[in-house]
């Protein structure tokens, strides 16, 4: 089978390659080169953010171009051409031709990401003197909240957020576990912070974060690390020692980087086993903070920015491959006009299904229309499920774990568009 | 060699529907036909008598509306089947971005074929067909009469034991069809079947063990080409350089009964072909520029 699904493949990269479809990923990643000096921010993290969000981008249209004309106008000329009759007179059969025509899209795919992925990486280690970090986040196992008099009130109904208020001392116990032992890791905070007047612009709180192996032990109190965007002195205040200065952050402040309060965890802090008792009490009654549970993370390694761009990459080539097959459906189908249609309508429905849930919340239709929006934001693909990115241009790591989601995720649809795609090759008269 | 038929159809019978499946045109209408191991047979008729429509039914390309049809015993989808068959298309329809020798590679994958078997099938194929000189280039460059060629090279890389060739010889100059009418002699003593669908009636009584005669989907006549050409009603007498008397005398016998008295014509193609041998500058090179 392996043989003529690469027979197959190998014949549609030939294609692509002799009909210098090369040329749109290296013109794109020539433009990348050329414009991404020319990206203009309010500071250099905006401008970084916005050439890792470039680059993403960039990828993402050549690689959508591509699922959407490569494939099926090739499967198109084949049956439109008649070459079916000499392929289809072989022993091969719609499935393995369809799975070679879709491998070979992907491998078209997946070396015109490479192309970008490189341009990109040139560009930002030219622009920014060397590529962005990327950190890989642990987030804790449960939480406890802790009040001003010490009791410790465990988290029965797995809140997402909670509120500190009122007078200070009370704070919440984060728990993590699965920690790398035996060297110093970095903890990452933020929580969201109100002040007194609603409409004053100075919103801090201090407070004080520490750690323990074990909530039993002897609580560390940790220091902010120098790179660390805040938590010292501000314009306003002086700083503390040993305390933190937690400036407003709410969930709009996602880059690990910049928004993210950075404090150094000792490797004392961490049981040998991997566990660790974070805590942040909040130390000022004017203020009240919104913590969530995501607030306190654990940076640890995240790898070099090409690979996880690359990771990224493979995530977008997941969902270019689900739009691979959904052609080659088409193109099974009908000609090749009404599929490029169908591969733009579905990718464009697929990239704004938040229009739909905002439709079914604050539009209020009809109950046949809720059903009909209900089964359309349910049963179609969801192109935005995994926002890379945004991820990537907020420091975040693309775990092997999201690839491998994304892949299930879209390649579930891969298959049932391709089996659709088989089904009506097999009736397909010659 | 088995009895079994190589190809046979029972009561086959093909109606094309539109859209709503309505019939619109029955362009094979109960078919029965055998063809037996080793035989060269013709498919006769003139555009739209059925021929293509019977191939693509025997290829397992389309589903028959009534009767079936039978491949070495056997569905002619089945992948196994597949595996012995050799087919020649009307048209050539090949990848123009692709070289000879890649064309050939690519069709032996789908096969299955070692890669050593492929580059040596590859070697002797090309050599067969006279393509030598432009192995190396694409398909887009070459000339109808050269794709056809390379398109008879692709049937024959797996080496099949069922040979079907939809009107082998068009687009291909009288030497190349000459060359294709050799080919199939040669297939034939190597003991495979050869099935030649075409309307160039000449290649077909040249070639063929038996033909089949349809119109308007239907088999008008079935046999073997001497049975069905055989005038039995006519005799000719051929004499070698006979003297005036000779001739008077033969008249004389034969009375009212004589059609006609005429030295014999050769046939053009092999004048045709012994011009253009006379004229090459070394025998069996062929000429690299062929008209496009």
């Amino acid at each position: 089978m392996r043989s003529r699904v690469l027979a197959i493949a190998g014949v549609t990269w030939t294609e692509a390659v002799r009909g210098r479809l090369w040329l749109v990923p290296v013109l794109a990643a020539a433009g990348l080169l050329l414009a991404g000096p020319r990206l203009q921010s309010v500071d250099d993290t905006g401008a970084l953010k916005l050439a890792v969000v470039s680059v993403q981008v960039v990828i993402g249209f050549v690689v959508t171009l591509f699922a959407v004309l490569v494939g099926a106008s090739q499967l198109r000329r084949d049956l439109d051409g008649r070459l079916g009759l000499t392929l289809f007179s072989k022993p091969l059969g719609p499935g393995r031709y369809l799975l070679g025509r879709w491998t070979g899209v992907l491998a078209i795919m997946g070396g015109a990401t490479l192309i970008i992925a490189l341009a990109g990486a040139v560009l930002l280690a030219w622009r920014f003197g060397g590529l962005p970090e990327v950190r890989a986040t642990a987030t804790a196992v449960r939480w406890d909240a802790v009040t001003a008099v010490g009791e410790t009130l465990p988290d029965r109904d797995r809140r997402s957020s909670g509120m500190l208020s009122g007078a200070p001392g009370d704070g919440i116990r984060w728990h993590f576990s699965g920690l790398p032992t035996g060297r110093d890791l970095e903890v990452l905070v933020k929580v969201a912070v109100q002040g007194p007047d609603p409409l004053d612009p100075v919103r801090s709180c201090l407070a004080e974060i520490t750690a323990s192996p074990t909530a039993a032990g002897t609580p560390i109190v940790l220091a902010l690390q120098p790179g660390s965007p805040y938590g010292g002195a501000t314009r306003h205040r002086p700083a503390v020692p040993g305390k933190v200065l937690m400036a407003h952050r709410d969930a709009f402040h996602r880059d690990l980087t910049n928004d993210y309060c950075r404090l150094l965890l000792p490797a004392a802090a961490i049981g040998a086993d991997g566990r660790a008792v974070l805590g942040l009490t909040r130390l000022e009654s004017t203020t009240s903070m919104l913590v969530t549970h995501d607030a306190m993370q654990i940076g640890v390694d995240g790898g070099g920015f090409l690979a996880n761009l690359l990771r990224g990459a493979l995530v977008t080539l997941a969902s270019a491959g689900l739009l691979t097959a959904w052609t080659l459906l088409l193109a099974s189908l009908a000609n090749l006009g009404v599929t490029l249609l169908g591969g733009l309508t579905l990718f464009f429905a697929g990239s704004a299904l938040w229009t739909i849930q905002d439709t079914l919340d604050y539009e209020r239709p009809s109950q046949v229309l809720t059903r009909l929006l209900v089964l359309c934001r349910d049963a179609m693909p969801n192109f935005d499920r995994f926002s890379i990115s945004a991820e990537l241009a907020a420091g975040h790591a693309v775990p092997w774990s999201v690839v491998g989601q994304a892949w299930l995720y879209y390649g579930t649809y891969s298959v049932i568009f391709l089996s659709l795609a088989w089904f009506a090759l097999r009736r397909r008269e010659l | 060699m088995s009895d079994q038929p190589v190809l046979k159809t029972v009561q086959l019978t093909k109606t094309y529907t539109d859209f709503w499946g309505r019939a619109r045109v029955t362009a094979l209408d109960h078919l029965d036909l055998e063809v037996r191991p080793g035989e060269v047979f013709g498919l006769l008729g003139p555009n739209g008598s059925g021929k293509t429509t019977t191939i693509k039914l025997l290829l397992g390309l389309i589903r028959p509306t009534r009767g079936d049809a039978f491949v070495f015993g056997q569905d002619p989808h089945d992948r196994k089947v597949k595996q012995r068959i050799g087919y020649l298309p009307e048209e050539t329809y090949l990848y123009k971005f692709l070289t000879a020798d890649e064309t050939l590679t690519f069709f032996g994958r789908i096969f299955k074929l070692p890669s050593d078997v492929i580059r040596k099938r590859s070697d002797e194929l090309i050599a067969l067909v006279g393509l030598q000189h432009a192995r190396r280039r694409r398909l887009g460059e070459y000339s109808k009469g050269m794709a056809r060629r390379l398109g008879l090279a692709q049937a024959l890389i797996n080496d099949p034991d069922l040979v079907v060739l939809d009107e082998p010889t068009s687009g291909l100059d009288p030497i190349g069809s000459a060359e294709v009418k050799d080919l199939i002699v040669e297939l034939k003593r190597r003991g495979k079947t050869v099935l030649l669908c075409s309307h160039l009636l000449a290649d077909v009584e040249s070639v063929c063990d038996r033909i089949a005669i349809m119109h308007q989907g239907v088999l008008r006549e079935c046999g073997r080409v001497d049975d069905l050409l055989r005038d039995d009603q006519r005799l000719n007498i051929e004499l070698d350089r006979p003297d005036e008397a000779t001739i008077a005398a033969v008249k004389a016998a034969a009375g009212a009964s004589l059609l006609g008295v005429a030295p014999p014509r050769e046939r053009l193609e092999a004048r045709f072909r012994r011009i253009i041998a006379a004229a090459q500058p070394t025998s069996g090179a062929k000429n690299p520029v062929e008209k496009r």
